[in-house]
């Protein structure tokens, strides 16, 4: 997984691109970390360039949730494409996160 | 603690042993003395190589120092005699000689010699290097123990987690008893793995399925699959699918660190109305193939169990009339990679099921086909079950 990241309105957008699996374990927390930094009120993940994900990295994007949820930082998922989408279609993503296309 | 006690060099050595061989009684003395004075507690002596290769079965060293000129069998002849017995490949054996020549070092390390000192004897560098090799001879002897303990325990562990499964010799009677004839595979990807399938008898010749995957695999979602089955004698799989999940999942939720969950599926299978009952929470979506028509998928979406607390869920049914048939199955089956780094896929498990589903073993005949572009082990847990509805 590669990602960068870019300040927009009282956040940050977050682009991921490869693959996302276990062992971007420590690249995630480190974006999950930001949703602690002051001025953050808005998170978008954008996963367009996203090929694939599996559990692992699924477990991370709901442990993003909690996080966001307690910080009080706004989470979402923009752009899911392929096996991502479906994915997240199946575990009805839709209903945990605010999802854009 | 011998790790960081040897790395610290100030390793005990009093319980290690140490074989002198040498003919020149002299030499023999001056080296169990250098050696007894950095504290090794156990020495003994040989004076050619015929005794010494039988001290080293009634005394079992740590370590050898060898010379090479001796009568009877020199140096040579004594290691190369020792390497061929396994047990003694890895002992340090330190070669002490007088032969200098690099042709003559050569020939030591080829006869199996670990390491070399030359003679005349410098007693600092004996000093070092005798401890050298006994740390590591050390070292390696606890790494290997904990090694063996470990693989006993996960082989144990891994016994535990089959039997949790539904006892073949039962399954192989539901064909007569309920009209069902089940076929299943399961591995783990490690010793321990995350995937769990469960089948209980329900009221009315009914059956429950149940099949879970916990995230991740190994040993921690290994406990949580544990933590599943503990948790079906406080909620026992009954007869609503979609209550039977909503309860699991507050259950479930707060034992699961944030981050891990899991995809499951409850069925209900009732043969004698041709009908299946279900509810999903994430699950891979079985394959149906019902007779005279093309294989679909069912929907198994929901929210995974642990995700969230208070998530709902759905009870769908379906026709699975006299010769339906349904291959249940984790991700590992589509996801897993082939030499060019593809995966199956949804699309390609339908194509593998739709060949195998004339098959007198339709799993067997579908997994050696998947075998055959995805050889194991496998990076992730399986599991794949198929159900068919054979008729009484």
């Amino acid at each position: 997984m590669e990602h960068t990241v870019r300040s927009v309105a009282e956040g940050k957008e977050v682009v991921l691109t490869g693959r996302l699996t276990f062992a971007d374990h420590n690249g995630f927390r480190s974006i999950i970390a930001m949703f602690q930094e002051p001025g953050n009120k808005r998170f978008v993940l954008d996963l367009s360039g996203v090929e694939f994900i599996d559990s692992a990295a699924l477990g991370m994007v709901l442990l993003a949730r909690d996080t966001a949820i307690s910080k009080g930082v706004s989470l979402i998922l923009k752009g899911a494409k392929g096996q991502v989408k479906r994915i997240m279609e199946v575990a009805k993503f839709n209903k945990l996160f605010a999802m854009e296309d | 603690m011998t790790a960081i006690s040897a790395v610290s060099g100030k390793t005990d050595l009093k319980n290690t042993r140490v074989l002198i061989i040498d003919d020149q009684e002299p030499n023999r003395k001056l080296l169990a003395a250098l050696v007894t004075s950095m504290g090794v507690g156990f020495i003994e002596h040989a004076k050619d190589g015929v005794e010494g290769l039988a001290k080293v079965e009634s005394f079992k060293p740590d370590l050898i120092l060898l010379d090479i000129m001796m009568p009877n069998m020199d140096g040579f002849e004594m290691c190369r005699l020792l390497r061929k017995n396994p047990e003694w490949r890895d002992l340090p054996v330190l070669v002490n000689t007088a032969l200098s020549e690099p042709r003559e070092r050569v020939e030591c390390f080829e006869a199996g010699a670990t390491d070399m000192v030359v003679k005349p004897i410098n007693a600092p560098e004996v000093l070092a290097r005798v401890r050298i090799h006994l740390e590591n001879r050390l070292l390696v002897g606890t790494l290997r123990q904990y090694h063996e303990r470990v693989a006993q325990e996960l082989a144990m562990a891994s016994q535990m987690q089959r039997s949790l499964l539904p006892d073949p010799a039962w399954l192989s009677t539901l064909p007569a008893t309920v009209g069902l004839t089940i076929e299943s595979r399961f591995e783990t990807s490690s010793e321990l793995g995350g995937d769990f399938w469960h089948l209980r008898k329900l009221e009315d010749d009914r059956l429950g399925l149940v099949l879970a995957d916990f995230s991740g695999h190994g040993i921690s979602a290994a406990l949580n699959a544990f933590r599943l089955h503990t948790l079906f004698d406080q909620h026992p799989p009954g007869l609503d699918p979609a209550k039977w999940m909503a309860e699991l999942n507050n259950a479930l939720k707060p034992l699961l660190p944030v981050g891990q969950f899991a995809t499951v599926l409850y069925a209900i299978l009732d043969m004698k109305n041709n009908r299946i009952d279900y509810a999903a929470g994430g699950a891979p979506s079985p394959i149906l193939m019902l007779p005279g028509q093309e294989p679909r998928l069912m929907d198994a979406s929901g929210i995974f169990l642990g995700a969230m607390l208070d998530a709902d869920y759905e009870t769908l049914s379906i026709d699975f009339p006299q010769g339906a048939q349904i291959l249940l199955y984790s991700d590992a089956l589509t996801e897993d990679l082939d030499k060019d780094d593809l995966m199956l896929e949804e699309s390609g498990l339908m194509e593998l099921a739709k060949a195998s589903q004339g098959e007198a073993k339709p799993l067997e005949h579908l997994m050696s086909r998947f075998e055959s572009r995805f050889p194991p082990p496998w990076t992730d847990d399986l599991t794949a079950i198929w159900l068919r509805h054979s008729g009484l």
